[in-house]
């Protein structure tokens, strides 16, 4: 005891359990930051990426003088690290499942393979019988993809659903522009959120940024935010106002707004002064007469008639118009969620012909189109015979004949190739999107996907639809490859993001664009000539001359937000170097309120009544009753209220269930991440099973007490659950997150919770056919 | 007869417990330490009196034991600093030329020089250089010896059973960073130096 032995040994044993050899330690080394672009939901901003000896990435941040996020991102892309280094989760060599299982095979047999079907399809004069699925963000990629089908011959090409999709449909029917639609968020004063999920990750990370600004009061004053929502959100709750409303109703809502601002001459065209369509009386471009937008308003949409649909009173209406109107620069926001989700047409319309009354279009703290950033123009495909005959049938999901305004409807292709006693496809491609777990509704997807014979999938992660999938040819992660990004919605100026490789392959993987280009060389002809370029990079390089020829905006460089003048550029081959270095090219000469639009629809003017649904109609020789409008004559070219029928008996199933998206959970190419799964209350996940919201009113007559565990169901499926009260829930309906249910990737998200999408029943969006699900009837039943 | 028996033996018994608390002492002050530590060279004789400012090379400090563009602390130098004078021979000493002829072809295999360094700490640990001396203004002596006028590099005493080096015991332990920072006011909870 007097000797230093029992104390040295005690503190040195415990050292020495610091040393162990097995116990795994990261070798140190220098530190290196390497700028790219991020890594999933990120939509074209750039992250910084550490290294350790240039090989080793470690952490990612964000870029702080990339004019998007400003350094902010979301908790999905800070997670790019653990999905690059998840030996479990990615794929890790050609795969092609042979004899009951998957075996790795080499990229010459795997490419061999690709192609041989391709060619096979073509030889025998039905290319429209390959279908390709992507879920990429706006950029080369999803234009390449595209390009590629169009030259193959196939005209069954589809995204994943979103918002963007009506976004699309609005700047080409009431703008008559192309582009993406922008919100000039944080110069405005007074919002009307119509379930955007502000807080949830809507919009880019830039939406955060406007939130900030709009707390702290600057010069501008504080900006007053109304969330207009079903139930109880994050934004719901950090609003200055939640107005309540029934789930669905937002168009109604926002008419009812209008009607009060023209009944009591609050409105102000401003920019649109002179250039406004249809907002009186006149004749379309059909030559039927109409009486107008506003005359439309004041008939149907009283603030008494408003009430009854959408459960606000109608005092609260009037008061919420008159203050709208008399801010400096309102803007009332479509959407709902984070955007993954559709919004009806004619709500979007709704919305739109309210910031228009209010003359929030075209003005700075507005909305308005932007123009996409000054690419190369992709060279004129060229066609042979297969192709232009491919082209010439009609897509599977109908969008352009059936439904002529939407470019593409996922889920009405699954219906019909579900339904068909043949499938109409034999081949379908998927690229970064995972529809066997995400597609709205992923039964149906999978009902169609269990009669295409052949499943080919680019992903790196063993997803659902990837273990489903007959050829795997897997693409780098984004820490291996080039990718870019074009303006993500919302953002007010055009913007362009760039990067490149920060290290080399881990695995035996590919750049799935190198893999397409390769491809098309192969097919040879027309398919050939028209990707004369040699690789992803080469590709990327010949996008880029065009904004360097284009000679207009900037460049961030570190340290361009805090004042120092971002930087011009010169050549094509200097403005190459700088974006792959720093990241972000950007205009902001073209910022909203500031570029000079011009309306390029058929009246020249922003159309609160769409001359091109008219004419779309009349060439497809659509009666609108069979695209589910339920009213007749003039109103079909204009905003109005929809009541959408949601499937099922209410009787049966009394509960509307709407799906809840968060802003820690992530549902897209990939899951939530490991690191999000730990940041998930009891509320959300217990154990293994999800916990569902619903208001202790309706769990008083289910008597459901907290935490109980009860079975949810719907006429598509149904799934255990625990029960969370909660009085932000709209008596009448549950609350159920979005991102859970998975049987793909590994064990920190494989077998939690349920899927949402297992159970919605899908609508079908008056006019424009895009599915709808934010409601699906349900009932509760007490374990 | 009973008295006389206990006399002697508690004078016996006296003498074994002190003999025994000699040895036992003997053993845990001398035998103990001896047997505890081992002592190791460093792969060559560096001296630092040789390459320090009142050297034959004339450096300074920071010359080789730098801050790098970003912050962080070099430490030891890469072997491509040694490099950038001793591709050739500089002096005549022996412990040069014993160098030199391994260094060549070490540079070439991208080898790093196996430095034992006294001051390492756990992997557990985060230290910030530039936290100490840029902001708080320490010099190098206040934590490490002074090696400026040393010929050859000091023994390595290496703990058989942590691995460490003697000389974190005295003054690189948590206890030693610990008393600092309370001496200073600097911040001591757990997440400053445990991230």
């Amino acid at each position: 005891m007097l000797s230093p032995i029992p104390w040295k040994l005690t503190d040195d044993v415990a050292i020495w359990t610091q040393n162990w050899p097995w116990v795994p330690n990261p070798p140190n080394g220098a530190n290196s930051f390497k700028n790219t672009i991020s890594p999933f939901g990120g939509d074209g901003i750039g992250v910084s990426v550490r290294l350790i000896d240039d090989k080793r990435a470690v952490t990612l941040s964000g870029v702080s003088d990339n004019p998007i996020n400003q350094g902010g991102m979301s908790p999905i892309d800070l997670s790019g690290v653990q999905y690059h280094y998840n030996q479990a989760v990615r794929v890790q060599s050609p795969m092609v499942f042979r004899n009951g299982a998957f075996r790795a095979i080499s990229w010459e047999e795997a490419t061999g393979l690709f192609i041989s079907k391709l060619k096979a399809l073509r030889d025998q004069g039905t290319p429209e019988k390959a279908a390709l699925v992507e879920g990429s963000a706006p950029g080369t990629m999803k234009d390449l993809l595209g390009r590629f089908m169009a030259c193959y011959g196939s005209p069954n090409y589809m995204s994943m659903p979103s918002a963007s999709d009506t976004e699309a449909q609005i700047l080409n029917l009431m703008y008559g522009a192309s582009g993406t639609m922008g919100y000039d968020l944080e110069n405005s004063d007074f919002i009307i959120s119509f379930g955007c999920g502000i807080l949830e990750g809507w919009g880019s990370q830039r939406t955060l940024l406007a939130y900030k600004d709009w707390r702290q009061e600057g010069s501008r004053g504080k900006t007053t935010l109304v969330q207009v929502a079903a139930n109880a959100s994050a934004t719901s709750s950090k609003a200055d106002e939640w107005v309540a409303m029934a789930p669905g109703t937002e168009g109604a809502v926002a008419l009812g707004l209008a009607h009060v601002i023209v009944k009591e001459n609050l409105g102000n065209l401003g920019a649109l002064t002179g250039r406004a369509f249809g907002l009186g009386s006149g004749v379309d471009s059909e030559g039927m007469s109409f009486s107008g937008f506003r005359n439309l308003v004041l008939k149907e949409y009283a603030p008494d008639t408003v009430a009854q649909i959408t459960g606000v009173s109608a005092e609260k209406i009037q008061d919420l118009a008159r203050r709208f109107a008399k801010a400096k620069s309102p803007l009332a926001l479509p959407g709902r969620g984070k955007g993954t989700m559709p919004g009806g047409l004619y709500d979007f319309m709704a919305v739109h012909s309210l910031n228009a009354l209010v003359g929030a279009v075209n003005r700075t703290g507005g909305v308005g189109p932007v123009m996409n950033p000054p690419l190369t123009p992709w060279p004129e495909t060229a066609l042979d015979s297969v192709a232009e005959k491919g082209l010439q049938n009609a897509r599977i999901d109908g969008a352009g004949s059936r439904y002529p305004f939407s470019s593409s409807l996922l889920q009405r292709f699954a219906e019909v190739v579900a339904g068909a006693p043949k499938s109409p496809v034999e081949m379908l491609i998927v690229y970064k999107s995972n529809p066997a777990h995400n597609a709205p509704s992923s039964k149906e997807f999978n009902r169609a996907r269990s009669k295409v014979p052949f499943v080919v999938s680019f992903s790196s992660f063993w997803d659902e639809t990837t273990k489903d999938a007959n050829l795997v040819l897997p693409n780098h992660s984004f820490l291996e490859r080039w990718e870019d990004g074009t303006t993500p919605t919302g953002v007010p100026f055009p913007t362009y993001v760039l990067g490149g490789p920060v290290l080399s392959p881990m695995f035996d993987t590919r750049s799935t664009a190198d893999v397409i280009l390769e491809t098309a060389k192969a097919l040879g002809g027309s398919v050939a000539s028209s990707f004369p370029w040699k690789s992803h990079e080469d590709l990327l390089k010949f996008r880029v001359a065009g904004i360097a020829e284009n000679q207009r905006g900037l460049v961030s460089v570190p340290g361009s937000l805090a004042g120092q003048e971002p930087k011009g550029f010169s050549s094509a081959a200097d403005l190459w170097s700088i974006l792959t270095e720093n990241g972000c090219w950007y205009d902001p000469s073209q910022k909203i309120g500031k570029a000079t639009t011009s309306f390029n629809a058929p009246s020249g003017k922003f159309e609160f009544y769409c001359n091109r649904i008219a004419g779309g109609l009349r060439q497809a020789g659509l009666d609108p009753k069979r695209l589910n409008v339920s009213v007749e004559g003039e109103a079909v070219c204009m905003a109005h209220f929809e009541p959408v029928e949601v499937e099922g008996d209410p009787n049966r199933y009394p509960l509307l269930m709407v799906p809840e998206e968060l802003a820690y959970v992530f549902e897209g190419e990939v899951p939530s991440s490991p690191y999000m799964t730990k940041i998930w209350p009891d509320t959300l996940l217990k154990g293994k099973t999800l916990v569902i919201q619903i208001n202790p009113e309706d769990a008083h007559r289910l008597h459901l007490y907290e935490g109980d565990p009860a079975v949810i169901e719907s006429l598509k499926g149904s799934a255990e659950v625990l029960v969370h009260l909660f009085n932000g829930v709209r008596p009448g309906t549950v609350s159920m997150a979005e991102g859970f249910g998975h049987t793909g990737f590994d064990a920190y998200i494989r077998d939690k919770g349920a899927n949402t999408r297992d159970m919605t029943t899908v609508a079908s969006d008056p006019l424009s056919g895009m599915p709808l699900w934010w409601g699906t009837r349900v009932k509760l039943t007490k374990v | 007869m009973a008295k006389q028996q206990a006399d002697t033996y508690s004078r016996a018994g006296w003498l074994y417990f002190v003999g025994g608390l000699v040895l036992m002492l003997f053993v845990g002050w001398v035998l103990f330490p001896k047997a505890l530590y081992c002592t190791r060279t460093q792969p060559f004789e560096f001296s630092h009196a040789t390459h320090g400012p009142q050297g034959a090379a004339g450096n300074e400090c920071t010359d080789c034991h730098a801050f790098r563009e970003d912050g962080s602390y070099q430490g030891i130098p890469p072997l491509s600093k040694c490099m950038e004078c001793h591709e050739e021979l500089m002096g005549e000493s022996e412990a040069e030329r014993e160098f030199h002829e391994k260094a060549i072809e070490m540079a070439e295999n991208g080898e790093q020089v196996r430095w034992l360094i006294y001051s390492k700490q756990p992997v557990c640990v985060y230290f910030s250089h530039a936290a100490h001396i840029k902001m708080a203004e320490l010099e190098c002596t206040s934590c490490h010896p002074d090696v400026t006028n040393q010929m050859a590099p000091p023994p390595y005493v290496q703990n058989r059973i942590t691995g460490y080096s003697k000389d974190v015991w005295d003054r690189m332990k948590m206890s030693d960073c610990g008393d600092c920072h309370e001496k200073h006011g600097a911040n001591n909870a757990c997440f400053v130096c445990h991230k």
